[in-house]
């Protein structure tokens, strides 16, 4: 498994692609500090109103704030509002 | 973001809170399984969040497998309004009815509005359009605008010009009246002038034809006065539409009769309003029972209007006050009084403004009544045109 990603990131380097890109790693777009938009697959690990943990597969997230909410969960990705304070990956 | 709410307000949703131990791993399942919840949130291990009505039927192996127990708390959406009132069958049959109502109505002329130099929407002139096709209530599935155009037009000679516009319920109509002097071009049938009455000529005004009579000449009625047929200098005749103005003096013997048992006509001060709601051409009385003849009616339409456009109904409120015929018997001096005011009345109809003098008026009583003659010099045109050819 570990050789095909390699493999993926070769490929993904010799065309300039964005990281990741192939391999399937999931992608975080942060409007500000309001909002946050994450693209792949994760589920969700621990929720509540200050902290939101997901799991990307790769790894965990952690997002710390006030008033966070997760507006949609589904297969493509999450989203995430709220006022973001701090991100941690793990 | 507002279609996306209406958009599930229409579909319907609920909110549901649940108790459980993995919270979490329930949005996870929810996810996997394209099971879409929004705006969860877990306060003091409850989850609350939104679903849409067919979702929350297949949550419940998700449900039991995250160990949650869930509950309903609020529904909303028109699902929930159409099972809340579908008892009330008068909702739907309404709805439906005001959209048949809407649709049918939609096929019939609404309203007419008239457009045009100097022409106004008169009675004559809506009474005139009705009789080519154009009035309110007409189905315009069968309604062709420029037949009813031409057909107007025929019937109508004094306008030039008219155009049928429709816009969906609404006919519109442009109208050019004729120019007069085209009037008369357009009747140019070759005739004479022949007297209307007996007289004697003070003068003659001839437009076009030859003039038969002298001034000072005495004539008979139907004599011929200005001729139609003109000789040209080529000894041919020539066929002409005469025009002319001839003032004569002429005499008027009027008699009017006052018998002495006569009826007098009394208005009772009672008047009896009724009201008609009239939509297109269907009247809709709002009152019971008849009014007894005889009776005087005076007639008042209230027309609706909303932003300048009249509404297909209109109130017509009819004020009746009745009538009563009561015999008297007059002496001579009333009868006499009654017929002087009588051949007023007949000047008035009959001479208007052309009397010059008059002799003065005789009465003669007989057993009936009393007869009153007066005659009266007049100084009228006595010109009336009569077709050469028939």
């Amino acid at each position: 498994m570990a050789n095909v990603k390699n493999k993926l990131n070769r490929i993904n380097k010799c065309f300039d692609l964005p990281e990741g890109l192939i391999t399937g790693e999931i992608f975080i777009e942060l409007m500000a500090n309001k909002q946050a938009v994450l693209e792949g697959k994760c589920s969700v690990l621990q929720y509540s109103d200050t902290q939101i943990k997901i799991n990307t597969g790769n790894g965990t997230i952690e997002f710390f704030g006030a008033n966070m909410c997760l507006d949609t969960l589904n297969k493509e990705g999450a989203m995430i509002s709220g006022t973001i304070q701090k991100i941690e990956f793990s | 973001m507002f279609m996306l709410k209406s958009f599930r307000y229409i579909t319907g949703y609920v909110k549901f809170s649940g108790k459980g131990v993995f919270p979490e791993r329930f949005l996870n399942l929810c996810a996997n399984n394209n099971i879409l919840v929004w705006s969860p949130k877990i306060k003091y291990g409850e989850l609350s969040g939104f679903m849409h009505i067919n979702d929350y039927k297949r949550i419940r192996k998700i449900a039991k497998k995250s160990c949650m127990r869930l509950k309903i708390t609020k529904r909303k959406g028109v699902p929930f309004l159409i099972n809340r009132y579908k008892r009330r069958y008068g909702i739907p049959i309404g709805v439906a009815l005001f959209f048949f109502i809407i649709v049918y109505l939609s096929g019939f002329c609404l309203n007419i509005t008239v457009c045009g130099d100097g022409v106004l929407k008169t009675e004559k002139l809506e009474n005139a359009l009705a009789k080519s096709g154009i009035y309110i209530g007409r189905d315009l599935s069968e309604f062709d605008a420029d037949t009813a155009r031409q057909d107007f037009l025929i019937k109508n000679r004094q306008y030039s010009f008219a155009a049928v516009n429709i816009k969906g319920s609404h006919i519109s109509v442009e109208l050019v009246k004729t120019n007069k002097k085209r009037m008369k071009k357009l009747s140019k049938t070759p005739c004479n002038i022949i007297a209307k009455n007996a007289g004697k000529i003070l003068k003659v005004k001839a437009y076009e034809g030859r003039i038969s009579v002298k001034i000072g000449e005495a004539v008979a009625p139907g004599d011929l006065l200005v001729s139609g047929v003109v000789e040209l200098t080529n000894k041919t005749t020539k066929f002409v539409h005469s025009e002319a103005e001839v003032l004569a003096l002429t005499r008027h013997k009027l008699e009017v009769f006052a018998p002495f048992k006569t009826k007098q006509k009394l208005k009772s001060s009672e008047i009896i309003t009724r009201s008609v709601f009239k939509i297109a051409n269907i009247n809709i009385p709002l009152y019971l029972g008849e009014v007894e003849k005889p009776y005087e009616t005076k007639k008042q339409v209230k027309k609706y209007k909303i932003g300048g456009v009249e509404l297909p109904f209109k109130k017509i409120t009819a004020k009746f006050s009745k009538i009563k015929y009561k015999k008297i018997t007059l002496n001579e001096q009333s009868a006499k009084a009654f017929a002087k005011q009588k051949m007023k009345k007949l000047i008035k109809n009959k001479l208007k403004n052309t009397i010059k003098s008059s002799q003065k008026g005789k009465f003669r009583v007989t057993k009936r009544g009393v007869f009153y003659s007066k005659v009266y010099f007049c100084e009228e045109n006595i010109a009336k045109s009569k077709k050469i050819l028939k």
